[in-house]
């Protein structure tokens, strides 16, 4: 097969039921683990209730039917539990577009073996905190949010399903404009089909109980290949207008993303309104820890000429402009910054929006492709 | 295998939820766990940091020889205890328990106790006394018009000071008090009033700034007469009280146990020929002469400080992350926790020590 769109679904029926329309990404996974092509599948397993996502590593086949169906009240990102503890072992992993830009950054900077990576990615319409969505739930969907099985992100609305089957949909757009909805970062993505990732999957231009795959690589290809040919899944080509239909989701995401991040990053803090949130700052370094790109081997942040009193907010040029310095040319915008901050410092908007000029100076995007950040302005590479 | 599971942080006594990741029965890391409503995925150092205590531990029962410890085995360091308890009578046994016991664990203790006829049983309270009244919650926190922060917040509880950040952003006045030049919370502060060692001259220059829309959380007080003048303080202007403490289950601890100060744990200390100590460092508050010398002691914990090279016998019992049970966070909030990591070791828990001594 050299298609690069093709459909897919299980050839298991517990599969195709429980899992995400047509349930391949299930199967392939399955076909991974029974033929010992990877040591184990990284992927998101629900938690206590639809809010909780918790990253589980699977060595068996059987247990992947315990990880069917999507969870986008859950933004997590997994990129760095691979660089930190499964460097050894070679692995599959579901992804978001932000998890495989990640992983990108990681194997240029040989954190991640990409010989002992394959990335299975999810689209994504983004994600919304476990505790929004729960209260935007119980406000506009006025429903207890303990009811709700499923909830699904398609066609620019939130949609939920109840413990008795009902559905309710609500427009995306309005739930932010009351300041609820998606994460802020995710509002401003603008990548929403993993191409990145060796196989890119989804609903987006699917046909009811088939998932619509697209082969970014290689790798990717010899994945759906073997995975046909030993019996988890079966095949056919989409339709010219499921090709459109997908392409013109996408596109209208991608203006969303846009509009976003004009709109957030040019309506940014003035300079007084930083230095407050600076103030705040604990130096707790849960932004540098969390950051899947803003990784040495020593941090010169815990070097002596870099401490500060501790009864004080750390210099911001010596904390903040720092990080700035190592890691913004390649910001990925996956918000984990935000999103562990105690002190609710929204320091991702600035390193966002220093890559976007970066990118618009350069041409480096951030996490795609086998470009690195040029380490010297264009200027520069001139002389 | 690599696992990761829900926990409750024990650094401090907001009751963060935190995940553990571990590899093949190794603590390796933490996770943001992002559902838990309290934190929702936040951690300060403290908390991140708290797996540390993995990398430097007391892994076997222990006998303390001129100061330093000889790995020895349960059944021997149980022994050794027994034969202690025998030779005394019920008047001259004390139990210092702390917050880092889980509920299920100081009801077990207490149990013990009565058993034994014990009646010096309490845990050492930071200068807190036991404070049975109702207590503030975080939504108080967020709902509140004029917030009073006793203590540095920010440093020390940074995820309840995320509480007293959003309640600013909705337009709460600010007012910290504190015993230091300056601080986070201090610089954070749309008034700062600064005390020299208590609290009484400032009480006045508060009274009038707060009513029943206002908070008072405090994570510092000097003496018990200075927790007294912050309940008299709420109790005039209907300003709720949140009292912060230092360790996960402090709270768990106040409804049950006697909270001394460190006059009462020295005079107890001086009473007694068996002093048995749970997860706590006496040393955070005492001295070593305060404490060496006057009786057999017996130190449950693995942590591996100074406390355990003068204590006489060790036993490591379970580090948090191999319990189940409960923790009473600071706003009254009993939170269940589960076992977040398998790690091999033929330790016993604290429940069985205590059967095994009953």
């Amino acid at each position: 097969m050299s298609e690069r769109f093709i459909l897919a679904k299980s050839k298991e029926n517990e599969i195709t039921d429980s899992g995400a329309c047509g349930g391949a990404v299930s199967s392939i996974f399955q076909y991974l683990l029974a033929n010992e092509l990877v040591d184990g599948v990284l992927t998101l397993n629900k938690g206590i209730d639809v809010y909780d996502g918790v990253p589980r590593l699977l060595t068996s086949a059987e247990k992947v039917i315990e990880t069917c169906g999507s969870l986008h009240c859950a933004p997590t990102m997994v990129s760095d539990l691979i660089s930190d503890f499964l460097t050894d072992e070679k692995i599959a992993v579901a992804v978001k577009p932000c998890d495989a830009k990640a992983i990108n950054e990681l194997v240029k900077r040989h954190r991640i073996d990409e010989d002992k990576i394959i990335t299975v990615g999810l689209n994504c319409g983004g994600t919304v905190r476990p505790e929004v969505a729960q209260e935007m739930i119980e406000k506009f969907y006025n429903v207890d949010p303990s009811r709700v099985v499923k909830e699904e992100i398609d066609k620019g609305k939130f949609i939920i399903e109840l413990d008795d089957g009902e559905e309710i949909a609500i427009k995306i757009d309005d739930l932010e404009e009351e300041g609820y909805g998606r994460r802020d970062n995710c509002q401003r993505c603008e990548l929403k089909v993993p191409r990145n990732a060796d196989i890119a999957c989804g609903n987006w231009g699917s046909e009811p109980g088939w998932t619509f795959v697209e082969v970014n690589s290689e790798k990717g290809r010899e994945i759906i290949d073997g995975a046909v040919s030993e019996g988890f899944i079966e095949t056919k080509a989409p339709s010219e207008k499921a090709l459109e239909m997908r392409e013109k989701v996408e596109n209208i995401m991608i203006k969303m993303g846009n509009r976003n991040t004009g709109k957030q990053l040019d309506d940014d803090y003035s300079l007084e309104e930083w230095e407050a949130q600076w103030n705040k700052c604990i130096k707790c370094f849960a932004c540098r820890d969390v950051c899947p790109i803003c990784w040495c081997n020593e941090c010169e942040l815990e070097k002596p000429y870099f401490s500060d009193d501790p009864q004080s907010p750390p210099d911001p040029l010596g904390f903040h402009g720092v990080r700035l310095s190592h890691m913004s040319p390649s910001c990925i915008n996956c918000g984990q910054c935000d999103d562990v901050c105690p002190m609710e410092i929204p320091v991702s908007k600035l390193f966002h929006k220093l890559q976007k000029k970066y990118e618009s100076r350069t041409g480096y995007v951030a996490g795609i492709g086998d470009e690195k950040p040029p380490l010297y302005s264009p200027m520069k590479e001139v002389f | 295998m690599l696992d990761i599971k829900h926990t409750i942080c024990p650094s401090c006594s907001v009751g963060c939820g935190l995940n553990i990741v571990s590899k093949d029965g190794t603590i390796v890391g933490t996770y943001p766990y992002k559902r838990h409503p309290i934190n929702e995925g936040k951690n300060c150092l403290n908390g991140r940091n708290s797996i540390l205590q993995f990398d430097s531990q007391i892994e076997k029962p222990s006998i303390v020889k001129n100061g330093q410890l000889e790995e020895s085995d349960s059944e021997t360091v149980l022994k050794l205890i027994k034969d202690q308890l025998d030779s005394i009578d019920s008047s001259e046994l004390a139990i210092i328990c702390s917050g880092n016991s889980t509920n299920e664990e100081l009801d077990r203790i207490k149990e013990f106790a009565d058993d034994f006829g014990c009646e010096k049983i309490g845990f050492y309270g930071y200068n807190f006394p036991n404070f049975k009244a109702d207590v503030a919650s975080y939504d108080d926190i967020s709902d509140a018009t004029t917030i009073l922060a006793v203590g540095d917040i920010y440093r020390e509880n940074p995820l309840l000071a995320r509480r007293i950040i959003l309640s600013k952003e909705n337009g709460a006045v600010f007012i910290n008090l504190d015993d230091v030049e300056k601080s986070i919370t201090s610089l954070n502060a749309d008034e700062f009033i600064k005390f020299e060692d208590h609290l009484e001259d400032k009480i006045d220059a508060v009274k009038s700034k707060l009513d029943e829309n206002s908070i008072i959380i405090a994570n510092k007080v000097c003496c018990k007469d200075d927790f007294a003048l912050l309940e008299s303080l709420s109790a005039d202007t209907g300003a709720k009280l949140l009292p912060v403490f230092n360790a996960p289950n402090m709270k768990g601890a106040m409804n049950r146990l006697e909270s001394w100060d460190d006059e009462e744990v020295k005079n107890i200390i001086d009473d007694s020929k068996v002093l048995v100590v749970v997860k706590d460092n006496m040393l955070d508050y005492l001295s070593d002469d305060d404490i060496k010398g006057k009786s057999f002691i017996v130190n449950i914990s693995n942590e591996d400080n100074a406390f355990a090279k003068i204590s006489d016998v060790v036993l490591p019992g379970k580090s948090w992350v191999e319990k189940a049970g409960t923790f009473t966070n600071c706003e009254g909030l009993e939170q269940c926790f589960d076992i977040s990591a398998e790690i091999e070791n033929d330790n016993m828990s604290e429940m069985e020590i205590f059967d095994k001594l009953a």
